[in-house]
């Protein structure tokens, strides 16, 4: 072949690239991850919208608060997370540790009172901001696989949820590639999983898996604060 | 989507996927990466199948998302393109398994020689002379001028008549 008879190129390309064989279409990936990503747009719209009513609604006397509000998360740079399930002797309402960039962290949850519960953040990872508050028990939504509440605690977003009875453990996928499985954990008649993120990584998808395979998706919303909502999970070829 | 968008959707693919996972792997040289940029790529079409519908070219749209998906994978993680003697692993197990050595070794060393382009000029040779867009269209899909694509297409022509790999395996 000379290589300036660009004719003989085209087919020496097509030749080698005709060689390759792709793997079969993923189709009911595509247009599942394509349906996800509708949602999401629609939740950004529907998000913006009740911020633009929020702002007209309360322009007039709270200009005060406004600094105090959270502000839209700073890209975050290159980082590393680790997360585990607590062993068997780990302390009663651990549900999970890891690590951010190397300082670990823990999240525990109290024992649950009136469908109220404490949790609470402690490790070098959340830097002096580690501590308490309550939110809603832990509690099984039939529909979903995980039931996922958000909180940022200093420069950390944490993660957490009650799962399913189906659900044997969850893949979490990142920005930066990290793919975290969290597996359930048993505690106060549900089972949870939490993961430690820092504010401003984004996380890219979730999926729950059970004994038998791929139970539901999930792409969450990754708000302008740097906490993600998951809204919709969507099954295999849905 | 309705069933109907989505059975179009459905067969697009069906038809169009093993040529962009081409595409893609002729801009990134790597199977992994080209099919994964090539779902990516057909995510983004269904997730806006209407309008690129509307559009008449769903194939143009899909294909210059898999080419900004590959630029963008080179400025975020600034990949590193090592000169290696040989080919990447994946793809050529393929094309290895599936053709005598004779073949096998044209293809490899063709394939081994855009990898050592650089990555506008590959773009250019695989849009231009495996795709065979014209100058104005490689230029759209690149976001250059049609000069750029000329002396990037004289450049990498240039380049791969000089290879050494090709000239071995007579290329000249």
């Amino acid at each position: 072949m000379r290589i300036n008879d660009e004719r003989d190129l085209h087919e020496r390309l097509d030749a080698a690239f005709e060689a390759i064989t792709p793997r079969p279409a993923p189709i009911d990936g595509a247009v599942r991850r394509g349906k996800a990503i509708r949602v999401w747009r629609r939740a950004a719209v529907a998000t913006g919208t009740a911020a633009a009513v929020a702002i007209g609604v309360f322009a007039v006397p709270p200009l005060v608060h406004h600094s105090a509000a959270p502000g839209p998360a700073a890209p975050v740079g290159p980082y590393t997370v680790r997360v585990q399930a607590p062993g068997p002797h780990s302390a009663p309402g651990l549900i999970a540790l890891g690590t951010i960039n190397g300082q670990g962290w823990q999240f525990v949850a109290a024992k649950p009172g009136n469908g109220e519960q404490i949790f609470t953040t402690s490790g070098p990872a959340f830097g002096g901001n580690a501590g308490s508050q309550p939110g809603s028990a832990l509690a099984v939504y039939s529909a979903v696989p995980v039931l996922f509440f958000g909180l940022t605690c200093g420069s950390v977003q944490v993660q957490y949820g009650a799962v399913r009875a189906d659900v044997t453990y969850v893949a979490v996928r990142l920005d930066n590639g990290t793919v975290l499985i969290l597996h359930p954990v048993a505690m106060y008649g549900v089972r949870a999983v939490a993961f430690a993120v820092p504010v401003g990584a984004r996380v890219v998808e979730a999926t729950a898996y059970s004994r038998h395979g791929e139970i539901a998706a999930a792409i969450p919303f990754n708000a302008p604060n740097g906490v993600a909502a998951f809204g919709v999970w969507l099954k295999p070829a849905q | 989507m309705n069933a109907q968008l989505d059975g179009e959707f459905r067969e697009f693919m069906h038809a169009r996927w093993p040529v962009m996972v081409r595409l893609a792997y002729g801009l990134t040289g790597d199977q992994g990466h080209a099919e994964d940029v090539a779902q990516a790529a057909f995510t983004r079409a269904y997730a806006s199948w209407p309008r690129v519908r509307r559009s008449g070219d769903p194939e143009a749209y899909v294909r210059q998302i898999v080419i900004n998906q590959n630029r963008n994978r080179f400025r975020k993680h600034r990949v590193a393109e090592r000169l290696t003697g040989s080919p990447p692993e994946s793809g050529f197990a393929v094309v290895a398994a599936a053709d005598a050595t004779r073949d096998y070794d044209d293809r490899s060393a063709l394939i081994a020689a855009l990898q050592r382009l650089g990555p506008r000029q590959r773009a250019v040779v695989v849009l231009r002379y495996w795709m065979d867009l014209t100058e104005h269209e490689t230029a759209a899909a690149l976001n250059c001028s049609v000069g750029t694509v000329k002396s990037q297409a004289s450049r990498a022509l240039a380049t791969l008549r000089q290879d050494t790999q090709l000239v071995d395996e007579g290329f000249q």
